[in-house]
């Protein structure tokens, strides 16, 4: 159970702490605190409204209204991160502002849904609450950790290698929106066959693995829409980051300055 | 542009084709799922329908299989699985994952599929 809670943590409350870090080291202090301040509030609200109404949304459209929801975060998730990258200049027009706090938005309003439906649980379960205690404990504490680690590994990205510091939010939203596409396939709107597997190497259940899966959404069977839908996004993402490194690299200096 | 024409063609022929699936039902009542062990058609989709009679949600969890759902207290859901090669698949339930467990094992066409409580 333990170990369950662990992996439940990791997965549910790493992709919030990591894109918390990445949004942190690329926007100006005073801005980023806007953004946490709009991003978690309509966050939560949006995630306990979802789990509010979760039985009721989850029969929609045939029992796959969770998974069709999920996706189109994740495809939100995605196009919010693109335009981001397209517009980004100097964080003084409003779509700049707003943008970031979207993405934040979107991840809370996903991790809060899965984590609201946990804690609902939690005074039912009947195997002890020292097990879910410990496993929350470590898992917040290992997300916490990673994301601090991120935040000063692209700290100094910012200034020696400032294109990862695009990069790794990039990976994050490709990776998570081709993640996505296994909803697709369970709720069985796709049909897609697993094209490698890695699971000798890093299988799923792994700890590393359940960490590169909420990074860059590690998957170690993935199929071909999963492959296909990975390499589009990531394609465009990068053809843009490398059309527009001048002004998002000075974008960069915009938040030394203000730091 | 056109990852998403595909998409939409796919979603029309899938959801075609999973009208004539064959169903399996697991059950969960009391943390624990009936029947623990499913024998499935190897190489073939197939529909699982998760019944939850019991009074909190639980999420249906397999690494094996590559799924995981959310089953909500006194209420049924679908997942597609497959097509498999032989072989056990574990799951278990998230929430309550010391009694909440079992197997869907993967069988040729020449073994006869049964249900083991």
């Amino acid at each position: 159970m333990l170990i369950n809670t662990l992996f439940l943590f990791l997965r549910d409350l790493l992709p919030l702490f990591f894109i918390f870090s990445m949004l942190a080291a690329i926007l100006p202090a005073a801005l980023l605190w806007q953004v946490l301040l709009r991003g978690f509030a309509l966050g939560l609200l949006l995630g306990l409204l979802l789990h509010l109404n979760a039985a009721q949304i989850s029969q929609w459209w045939d029992g796959s209204g969770v998974e069709i929801i999920f996706f189109s975060a994740k495809a939100a998730l995605l196009l919010g991160w693109i335009a981001f990258l397209l517009t980004t200049n100097n964080f003084q027009t409003r779509l700049s502002q707003w943008l970031p706090a979207f993405l934040l938005m979107l991840t809370v309003a996903t991790s809060s849904f899965q984590l609201f439906t946990f804690f609902s649980t939690f005074a039912n379960h009947n195997e002890g609450v020292k097990p879910l205690l410990l496993g929350m404990t470590i898992g917040s504490g290992m997300s916490a950790s990673l994301a601090i680690l991120l935040y000063f590994g692209l700290r100094w990205c910012r200034t020696h290698l400032p294109l990862l510091v695009y990069l790794l939010p990039t990976l994050f939203a490709c990776g998570h929106f081709a993640k996505s596409f296994n909803l697709l396939e369970q709720a069985g709107r796709i049909e897609g066959s697993a094209l490698w597997s890695t699971q000798q190497w890093l299988p799923d259940r792994a700890e590393i693995a359940q960490i590169l899966s909420s990074l860059i959404g590690y998957e170690a069977t993935p199929t071909s829409w999963q492959a296909a839908a990975f390499i589009v996004s990531f394609g465009c993402a990068l053809a843009i980051i490398l059309a527009r490194l001048k002004p998002l690299t000075a974008a960069l200096a915009t938040k030394e300055a203000t730091v | 542009m056109r990852l998403w024409i595909t998409l939409l063609i796919a979603l029309l022929a899938a959801e075609l084709q999973a009208a004539g699936l064959e169903t399996f039902t697991l059950t969960l009542r009391d943390h624990l799922f009936f029947p623990s062990r499913l024998e499935v058609p190897a190489g073939v989709k197939f529909k699982l329908v998760l019944d939850n009679k019991d009074n909190t949600a639980e999420e249906f969890d397999s690494f094996d299989l590559n799924r995981e759902k959310v089953v909500f207290g006194h209420s049924q859901s679908t997942i597609y699985v497959g097509p498999l090669v032989p072989g056990n698949y574990e799951f278990f339930g998230e929430y309550n994952s010391n009694t909440a467990r079992g197997t869907i094992v993967a069988v040729t066409a020449a073994e006869e599929p049964k249900d083991v409580d």
